[in-house]
């Protein structure tokens, strides 16, 4: 042992220098977040909660019951009721998405020739009952309004929108359903 | 020989058919519009554009013969370009609403879309419009998306034969349309359903509904409705029809289907349906559970049985339930109770008319393949309108007659009106002078070929009418003995008998006849049947004389051979048929009675007596899918699975056995054969079953007819009889036929004649449950010929009060320009207002078959301010 | 001022005495010489006048220009009776009035004519198929028919010979495409107009599936001149390969629009210049339409050309009916396009998607360029569509359709082009 070395050893150098590594620490900022009370954004694209597009027209959702997205999807978690309403149109009576089972694929955002069913950057939703996770027509247009109404609105329009949110039959064309 | 090359493969013809028959016979698909199989060519729609060498231009493979050392190409560039270039113009005018359009995913023109492009339309005009057209209760009509193939036309025309739709308009303004323009008002067989090929024709009763691809399980199955047995396909979601729909090169029907078939699938799923047992308590149904009703019934029988004995004891098997239910219910009254009375609706005219003719000509005599009617080239019918009994027997008339056959009907024509070559419509009730005078031509023409030595005996009793006679009866010599004239000619004929041959007294000379006309000519005979299983509850014993297979109680080897296979014995005493167990009930002999899916009350006449007799009995068991008139009375109700609900087979009026399979499981009854089979349990019964094939197991030991065939090959559709073992022939048995050497004068009546309506729209009490069949045919009316309407002063639509023997009804009226003078008509379909509600019966001598009494009627004009 | 030419000269054949004030009545027409050739035909076997139809080289004057004498050898060939003789008077073509003069003024030749061609093919039956709106002209033909039966030259036993012929006039309903022979053929059956599948041809498979020969009135018109004057004869009319009169009926900018009957083969300048008396107003010629809409136009520089069924072709058009429509310059072909499109879009049966579908579709774009809403693109999008539609189509007609839209941006592209991008019109402004 090197007199240097036991300087070293006596004063507990090797020590305070982490010490003082810690100490500088002390004074950077943190690196992870305070999550419930900290909330990180999703990115942009970030695959959370469905919900089902309001029409702004009608406020009424914008789904017609086509069955494209329950045909694509590869879990099979959308089941679609539908009927003949009075005016012999098509009535969208059930609209239901099993989340447990859903592996955010997002292929029924892409498969909707109408833009009605997004994915929005909601996460939070876990819950201690199986039955939270059943999504009928009503949650999914809720979650429209509170995740994506407002404020989610830019998200949607920017990242969802622009395939199929401009999805409309041109003037002169045959058109159907209500709007004949 | 042709050879020519398809894609590089070499195709062999035997004979010339068009290029694209060829290219499918090599599995070349060409994409196709408006070539549909069966259909007649068209040559529209160009899209099965080929290039043929040495042919400058694209040709169309389907109206292209093909011919020797032509070499074909189905996928080039070019080809593909062309295919593009029809499917841009095609959707230029169709409006793109696949998301809302039901046919969405099994739509052809998408799919070929999909295929061939293009991505991107460049059409920016404005698109036709048509409002879709939604004036019929049933099919719904969008001309927007018509490409107009015309195959619904071509099918409507050259398939179905009821001309209703055409093409209305010209070029671009084309439209499929019925002629009302609203309202179709035509047969709705749905067969123009099947073949389109878009959205444009399309089913109202599923309408939005569901999309194809929401289908979890296709069901292959057997028509509930009537004896032909089509075969078609039920498409279910979730434990729930969604519809039923004919595959072409399935079953004898080969893709066709009539309206009750098609559309009459939501009578299972009818206002009323039972959903549980009940028993009476103090007089008022009570709803109980299962085992409470099952332990009743058999105790009850149980007491009767051992106070009165098996003979008080009798039961009515169902058309409508399966071999496995009513082999079930035969073999609880005869192993179980000791009974030989049951019976069935059969009794009322099909199995005593098999009977009959049997006992002629010998077993099997009417077992002959649908199918084959139109191959032949002459059709002779009578006692009813094959194309309302049996619709799709009747497209096989409609199709022999087509294809160059002649086509003769002694009776009113109906459905045939447009394919007959010789109407005879006699008086009414003067069938056999008419039928006598075809007997005596044939004869006459030296047809005795003296191979059954007892109907030419029979047949020299014969008194034949002079022509004084035959013109009273309504027919003139010169048009019978051209009738006959062409009858001579047939080298291929066919017979087809319905059930009105049988009414009227002296039913047996009828059969008679008809069956010597059939003999004469050396024709094959079709016995309509109205019921899906009225041949297989006669083959399953569900007649008093008879064992399961067909083969007489009274004889010692059969009865040997059955008591063997089960263990148990036949009972030794003679049952009671349908009618002498109404008269035993009505004298108190009869003490208990069990009904498997009939409603006795409602389909036999005299109300009032057959109340009565029920009212007598000690225990009423009625096992139904509905509470029924007759279950209304019953002490013991027990709800069964319907048609669609259960695995069984039917066995149709060609006597093929045919597969019934689960669409989905009944939302409360149980299957009929597993109902009996707990009651027999609890009286003793030791042999359990876990389901319908078990069943068919045994019976299969227990009918020699049926001797080893099982389900495997039922299901490959080769059960067509005589299945394995050889029939039973001879006719040592013998047979009387009444009246042979006399004919009956025309008798003036005191009013016009009620005779049964049987409509093409609905089959019994079972129809009017089926919401679609009653958008059709709503209500129920009387039908009367003009010249009635113009004496009774009433117009279409008016009211009449019915006097018959037996009851009064008020109905509202059709006027009907075809109807028979003389006669008017009723169904017996609507509560209240049914056929059967109004006149009389009793049996016949001869051949025990119902016969229609009192039904002279009175008709009274009702001024609607006095209702 | 008017040129002599030798066609002048020749002795009117199908037009000839029409301008007789009695020139449908019988008496007149056998006056100066009507009927003569029937006497002369009954005598002659049914082959032999084949023979010599088909030995005078008689083109089929409706339009395709199918040998008559090869069309009548297969129908007389088909063992299967009775045959059926339509004569093809549903003269529908825009431009095209040539059968009016013989139907409204000399019916009875062609009655004649129908009587020698049934005896040819040995018929029993005949129809006139004609146009719906020439009402006048079932008069007439009625009134012929009814003369001929009292005449003897219609009815049983024709002339006192053992060969009978009865004949009627079926009115159309007013569809083009009935002009068309199977189209014609179910019409006659009482079934909607629309063509069939060929092979088998009417002359096999006709009328309620009989032998069925449908001629043109003109062709039918020109037996009795051939039975007269004999087959080798008559060929030596006109152009030897398609030899005979024929009807040219010029309209439009002409100073004397009209029927005339000339030999085949004569010079479509000389009927424009020399018989029709030249450009209406001395305006200069801008295109020819030599046979009717359905063929495609000719420039100014290929009016040279004779007009026959062999010559046309080779100047890339074709003979048709021989209806010459003249525009000047004062016409805009946009528009004549766009008039010739909404007709075959009104007159197409709908069977075939591309007729159906494409001739709307033409129209569309069409009077879209022509009430200056033109769009870039459009001139290459009428080429592929009426591409598309050429030799894919059913029948004819939409073939026509599509030819006359091709020819039309082939040969006038900068007008077409003047439209779209000055959103009107190059002539009228």
């Amino acid at each position: 042992m090197t007199v240097h070395e036991l300087i070293r050893k006596v004063f507990f150098v090797e020590i305070l220098k982490g010490l003082a590594l810690t100490l500088s620490r002390l004074f950077t900022r943190p690196v992870t977040r305070r999550y419930p009370k900290e909330k990180r954004p999703a990115a942009l694209g970030f695959r959370g909660l469905h919900a089902l597009v309001r029409n702004p027209a009608t406020g009424e959702a914008k789904c017609v019951g086509c069955g494209l997205c329950a045909a694509v999807c590869p879990s099979r978690c959308i089941s679609i009721y539908t009927s003949e309403g009075p005016e012999h149109q098509k009535v969208v009576d059930r609209y239901e998405i099993e989340v447990l089972r859903c592996v955010f694929c997002s292929l029924c955002v892409e498969a909707c020739p109408f833009g009605a069913v997004v994915l929005t950057p909601h996460y939070e939703y876990a819950d201690y009952t199986r039955e939270a996770f059943y999504m009928t027509k009503e949650r999914l247009l809720e979650n429209w309004d509170r995740f994506m109404g407002r404020e989610g609105y830019e998200y949607f329009e920017r990242f969802w929108n622009p395939k199929t949110s401009h999805f409309s039959t041109p003037r002169n064309q045959a058109v159907f359903g209500k709007d004949r | 020989m042709i050879k020519l090359t398809i894609d590089g493969r070499e195709v062999e013809l035997e004979r010339p058919v068009t290029v694209l028959e060829a290219a499918k016979r090599v599995g070349v698909t060409i994409p196709t519009l408006c070539y549909f199989e069966g259909l007649p060519n068209f040559g529209g729609c160009r899209l099965c554009l080929v290039e043929v060498e040495r042919l400058p231009k694209l040709q169309t493979s389907c109206t292209l013969m093909a011919s020797d050392g032509m070499v074909v190409r189905t996928e080039t560039e070019q080809i593909r370009a062309a295919r593009r270039a029809m499917l841009e113009f095609l959707l230029i005018n169709h409006p793109l609403d696949c998301p809302y359009c039901d046919k969405a995913g099994e739509c052809t023109l998408q799919d070929l879309v999909a295929r061939y492009g293009p991505e991107a339309g460049r059409f920016a005009e404005g698109k036709r419009k048509h409002p879709e057209s939604l004036d019929d209760p049933i099919i719904v009509r969008n001309m927007e998306r018509c490409v107009l193939c015309t195959r619904c036309v071509r099918m409507c025309e050259d398939l179905q034969g009821a001309y209703a739709i055409s093409v209305s308009g010209r070029g671009g303004h084309s439209l499929i349309e019925p002629f009302s323009g609203g309202r179709y008002d035509c047969e709705y067989c749905g067969n123009c359903l099947t073949v389109c090929p878009v959205g444009a024709i399309m089913s109202r009763l599923h309408r939005h509904s569901y999309r194809p691809w929401f289908v979890e399980r296709e069901v292959e199955t057997v028509c509930g409705y009537c004896g032909v047995g089509c075969s078609m396909v039920l498409q279910v979601r979730e434990d729930s029809i969604v519809r039923t729909i004919p595959r072409f090169g399935l079953g004898l029907n080969n893709g066709l289907l009539c309206v009750r078939g098609r559309f009459g699938y939501d009578a299972v799923d009818g206002e009323g349906r039972l959903t549980t047992p009940l028993i009476r308590v103090e007089g008022r149904l009570e709803p109980v559970g299962w085992e409470e009703a099952l332990a009743f019934v058999a105790s009850r029988l149980g007491e009767i049985k051992d106070s009165h004995g098996g003979r008080a004891v009798g039961a009515i098997a169902s058309g409508r339930c399966t071999n496995e239910d009513n082999y079930m219910l035969q073999k609880l009254m005869r192993f179980v109770i000791g009974s030989n009375n049951i019976d069935s609706a059969a009794r009322f005219h099909y199995a005593p008319a098999e009977a009959f003719l049997e006992s002629v000509f010998g077993q099997g005599i009417t077992a002959n393949l649908i199918p084959g009617i139109a191959d032949s080239d002459g059709v002779f019918v009578t006692g009813g309108d094959p194309t309302a009994i049996n619709p799709v027997l009747g497209l096989q008339v409609r199709a022999a007659r087509r294809s160059g056959g002649k086509v003769i009907v002694l009776g009113p024509p109906g459905g045939l009106k447009r394919f007959v070559d010789h109407e005879l419509v006699p008086m009414p009730y003067s069938d056999e002078v008419v039928l006598s005078a075809i007997v005596g031509g044939l004869m006459e023409a030296g047809r005795s070929s003296g191979e059954n030595r007892a109907v030419e005996e029979r047949l020299k009793e014969l008194r034949l009418p002079s022509e004084e006679e035959l013109s009273a009866a309504g027919i003139g010599p010169e048009a019978l003995a051209r009738a006959v004239d062409d009858l001579l000619k047939m080298t291929n004929p066919v017979v087809i008998l319905g059930p009105e041959i049988m009414d009227g007294a002296r039913a047996s000379k009828r059969l008679f006849l008809v069956g010597a006309v059939a003999y004469l000519m050396n024709a094959r005979i079709y016995l309509l049947s109205e019921r899906p299983n009225y041949q297989g509850v006669m083959d399953m014993g569900c007649v008093p004389d008879l064992l399961p297979g067909g083969g007489p109680i009274g004889l010692e080897m059969l009865r040997d051979r059955i008591e063997a296979v089960l263990g148990l014995r036949v009972p030794e005493e003679g049952g009671l048929t349908l009618f002498e167990m109404v008269d035993e009930a009505e004298r108190g002999g009869l003490r208990a009675l069990y009904v498997m899916g009939e409603d006795l009350l409602f389909s036999l006449p005299d109300r009032a007596r057959v109340q009565r007799a029920l009212g007598r009995l000690d225990l009423l068991v009625v096992q139904d899918i509905y509470l029924t008139e007759t279950a209304a009375m019953a002490d013991v109700v027990l709800p069964a699975a319907a048609w669609s609900e259960k695995d069984g087979t039917f066995t149709n009026l060609e006597r093929r056995v045919q597969l019934l399979r689960r669409g989905r499981y009944p939302r409360a009854g149980r299957e009929d054969w597993r109902i009996i089979a707990d009651i027999g349990g609890r009286l003793g019964m030791e042999k359990t079953y876990r389901s319908a094939e078990e069943v068919w197991e045994e019976v299969t030991h227990a009918s020699p007819l049926h001797a080893g065939l099982g389900y495997s090959e039922i299901a490959g559709g080769g059960a067509v009889w005589p299945y394995h073992s050889e029939p039973l022939k001879g006719t040592e048995a013998g047979f009387a036929v009444q009246g042979l050497g006399e004919l009956p004068g025309v008798e003036a009546p005191g009013g016009p004649y009620l005779m049964p309506e049987r409509p093409l729209f609905h089959s019994g009490t079972l129809s009017r449950r089926s919401r679609a069949l009653l958008s059709i045919h709503p209500e129920p009316y009387l039908v009367i010929p003009p010249s009635l309407s113009e004496e009774l002063g009433v117009t279409d639509g008016g009211r009449v009060r019915v006097v018959g023997a037996k009851g009064t009804m008020v109905l509202k009226v059709r006027i009907d320009p075809d109807q028979r003078e003389g006669t008017v008509l009723l169904s017996n379909t609507f509560e209240g207002a049914n056929f059967a509600g109004l006149v009389g019966f009793t049996a016949d001598p001869v051949t025990g078959c119902l016969t229609i009494e009192d039904n002279t009627v009175r008709l009274e004009r009702v001024d609607d301010e006095a209702l | 001022m008017k040129t002599v030419h030798a066609t002048e000269l020749m002795e009117k054949v199908l037009l000839k005495n029409i301008e007789s004030p009695n020139s449908t009545h019988i008496e007149e027409y056998r006056r100066v010489g009507g009927y003569r050739a029937i006497e002369k035909a009954l005598r002659m076997p049914p082959q032999q006048i084949i023979a010599e139809v088909k030995s005078s080289g008689l083109r089929g004057r409706g339009g395709a220009g199918f040998p008559t004498g090869m069309k009548w050898d297969f129908a007389s060939r088909d063992p299967k009776f009775p045959k059926f003789l339509i004569c093809n008077a549903d003269e529908g073509e825009p431009g095209t009035f040539k059968d009016r003069p013989i139907l409204e003024r000399n019916p009875h030749l062609l009655i004649e004519g129908m009587v020698i061609s049934a005896h040819a093919l040995r018929s029993e039956r005949g129809y006139i198929y004609l146009r719906g709106e020439y009402p006048y002209a079932k008069v007439v033909l009625e009134k012929a028919i009814e003369e001929a039966y009292e005449a003897g030259f219609l009815g049983e036993r024709i002339l006192g010979g053992d060969f009978g012929f009865h004949l009627s006039v079926h009115q159309g309903a007013g569809a083009y495409i009935c002009g068309e022979e199977t189209a014609l053929i179910e019409s006659i059956e009482g079934k909607r107009g629309q063509p069939r599948i060929k092979p088998p041809f009417p002359v096999n498979v006709g009328a309620w599936g009989m032998p069925t020969v449908v001629n043109n009135v003109e062709t039918l018109a020109n037996i009795p001149f051939i039975v007269e004057i004999g087959g080798e004869e008559y060929s030596r009319i006109g152009n030897p390969d398609c030899p005979g009169p024929k009807l040219f009926s010029v309209s439009c900018c002409v100073e004397r629009p009209g029927v005339y009957e000339l030999p085949m083969g004569t010079p479509l300048k000389e009927i424009i210049y020399d018989h029709a008396g030249g450009i209406k107003g001395g305006g200069r010629l801008k295109a020819v339409i030599p046979g009717g809409i359905s063929t495609p136009v000719l420039t100014p520089e290929k009016i040279d050309c004779p007009m026959d069924f062999v010559s046309l072709p080779k100047y890339g058009s074709m003979l048709g009916s021989g209806a010459v429509m003249v525009f000047d310059e004062r016409v805009c072909m946009v528009k004549v396009c766009w008039r010739a499109m909404r007709f075959f879009e009104h007159e197409s049966c709908g069977k075939c998607t591309p007729c159906r579908e494409g001739t709307g579709w033409l129209r569309n774009i069409l009077e879209r360029m022509e009430t200056g809403n033109g769009w870039k693109g459009d001139l290459e999008l009428l080429r592929d569509i009426a591409s598309s539609m050429a030799g894919k189509t059913f029948c004819p007609l939409g073939d026509g359709a599509a030819g006359v839209v091709l020819a039309f941006i082939k040969d006038f592209s900068e007008e077409f082009e003047y439209h779209i991008e000055n959103k009107r019109c190059m002539v009228t402004g």
